[in-house]
């Protein structure tokens, strides 16, 4: 065993010293720079275990062999993590991630708690990986990180690092609005002595429920309250056409899934909107959802996940954690200001700008696209 | 918008409770051999502390029943804390001292200096890895399912 454990060792030494010079030797932008030194150092972690391990096999002492194969173990997946997900965004970079890095950069010096923090760009399905041990890595499909209309959907991403920066006082304030669920779905027919037809473990899986659920809220919320209008459209664009499970999951689904039924996001989402003025898009979108339903031939039903009079209680469980965590608000100058008037550095603006391009001409949208890029690019 | 994010936060949850495992149940076995390493020795103090906040926190979720509702809390841990909570009550399978009286009571055999309390202290390491190791499964299977 000892000898196996050598070998593996030795191997995964190889591996993390090849993945150094790929980091080492891809070109990044300077967005990148902070992130690629934090997966270095890192990797430098890593080659330190696989030394440890090499080390504490050097003794010879067969009582600590299962304690060396985990500790091997445990090195090899996380090397695997660095491997598979973490290095990408280095290792991968290309001139055309400028885009979205330039967007992030701009989200995370907005907010105290993250104006240090490094962070990647890397493909895959709208996402973040906030996790206090790594640098958060956002996760883009390719098109949408070369165009303007969707990247306001990194701020909803944002929402899940600012939520990982207050995680205590965040936790805090899901836990009180799981005890509101718990409180209104607790079972009445005790009152009426008929206890014991109520299915007890499914209001406590709902509550579980709740806790990923909260979260997606309030970031939709902090994308809203970032993005403005952009947010709610690009939102609403992603979603609406694409499935009719945006509009109906059956219950047990439902409490399978860390996200909510996206209807009734989306309702949250224009409830927000009408509070921050934005009463016409807001009816005008509600309507687009609601023709889509009827087309679809669905009804509006949670399957006794929700109920309106948690309505109140989450709109104010929203309006503290949004407070906790203060993320920057949009106002009237960077969402409606005249194209020739907008400041070329100003990504709120430039994604409101582009939303209300494309609405007004389709057909020439993307050459203004990318003369717009080109300019926001040469203004960082 | 990915589920992922929160496999990947319990994978490396897991990992730091596990390396904590690892370094001191190796720490405590080279000590009983008079091996003098000094780094071992600077980890085992890193993963004691690692250790006390884990059994500490996996303590007060302890005191609930489980089946209670509890809120605030990532279902992912919540998990684990219910596979502790049946390992306790699988004691054909389970006997040290962490399995028979709990988390809380536990924690003053960190900084135990007796050889028996040390030896009970590996045997509650290697049950706790146990169950922390097959919890970590789970966030291993849904990150790379391709596997």
């Amino acid at each position: 065993m000892r000898v196996h454990l050598t070998e593996a060792n030795h191997d995964l030494l190889y591996q993390i010293e090849v993945v150094q010079e790929l980091i080492g030797q891809a070109t990044v932008s300077g967005e990148l720079a902070p992130y690629r030194g934090q997966i270095s150092s890192l990797c430098a972690g890593l080659r330190q275990q696989a030394l440890r391990n090499l080390k504490d096999l050097s003794y010879n002492l067969p009582d600590t062999l299962n304690d060396i194969l985990q500790a091997t173990q445990g090195l090899t997946m996380a090397f695997e993590l660095v491997n598979s997900r973490l290095a990408l965004p280095i290792v991968r970079a290309k001139p055309g991630d400028r885009l979205g890095l330039a967007v992030l950069r701009w989200l995370h010096d907005s907010h105290s708690k993250t104006a240090s923090l490094p962070f990647g760009l890397t493909d895959g399905s709208f996402a973040v990986y906030p996790t206090p041990q790594v640098p958060p890595i956002y996760l883009l499909p390719v098109s949408r990180q070369q165009t303007l209309l969707y990247l306001p959907l990194l701020f909803h991403e944002f929402g899940h690092l600012l939520y990982a920066c207050h995680k205590p006082e965040m936790d805090d304030l899901v836990r009180e609005f799981q005890t509101t669920v718990s409180d209104h779905f607790a079972p009445r027919v005790i009152r009426d002595n008929t206890a014991g037809t109520y299915d007890e473990s499914y209001r406590a899986r709902l509550v579980t429920a709740w806790y990923p659920w909260a979260q997606e809220f309030y970031c939709d919320a902090v994308g809203l309250t970032i993005g403005g209008p952009c947010f709610l459209k690009a939102f609403s664009h992603l979603f609406r056409t694409r499935s009719s499970d945006q509009f109906y999951v059956p219950r047990d689904d439902q409490l399978k899934r860390k996200h909510p039924v996206t209807w009734l996001r989306l309702k949250m989402l224009l409830d927000r909107a009408r509070k921050y003025h934005l009463n016409e898009l807001a009816d005008q979108i509600d309507r687009a959802w609601s023709e889509t339903a009827a087309t679809i031939g669905v009804r509006e039903d949670y399957e006794g996940t929700w109920a309106d009079e948690l309505h109140a209680p989450l709109r104010k469980a929203l309006d503290d954690m949004l407070e906790e965590s203060r993320p920057s608000r949009f106002g009237a100058d960077n969402v409606w200001a005249a194209d020739s008037d907008a400041d070329g550095d100003d990504p709120v603006q430039l994604l409101n700008a582009a939303w209300r391009q494309f609405e007004q001409e389709h057909k020439s949208y993307r050459a203004w696209e990318r003369q717009t890029i080109d300019a926001f690019l040469k203004s960082r | 918008m990915s589920e992922e994010w929160l496999d990947i936060q319990s994978f490396f949850a897991d990992g730091d409770v596990l390396s904590a495992i690892n370094d001191l149940s190796i720490a405590i076995k080279q000590e009983f051999a008079n091996i003098e390493d000094t780094e071992r020795v600077q980890r085992a103090g890193t993963a004691r502390a690692t250790l006390r906040r884990f059994l500490t926190r996996l303590g007060e979720v302890e005191s609930a029943a489980e089946n209670e509702i509890v809120s605030g809390m990532d279902p992912r841990f919540k998990e684990l804390t219910d596979a502790f909570a049946s390992a306790r009550r699988d004691s054909a399978n389970f006997r040290s001292v962490l399995m028979r009286t709990g988390a809380g009571s536990t924690l003053g055999l960190l900084d135990a200096t007796d050889p028996r309390a040390k030896r009970e202290l590996l045997h509650c390491l290697a049950e706790l890895r146990r169950i922390v190791t097959r919890h970590q499964q789970t966030d291993i299977s849904a990150i790379f399912e391709d596997f």
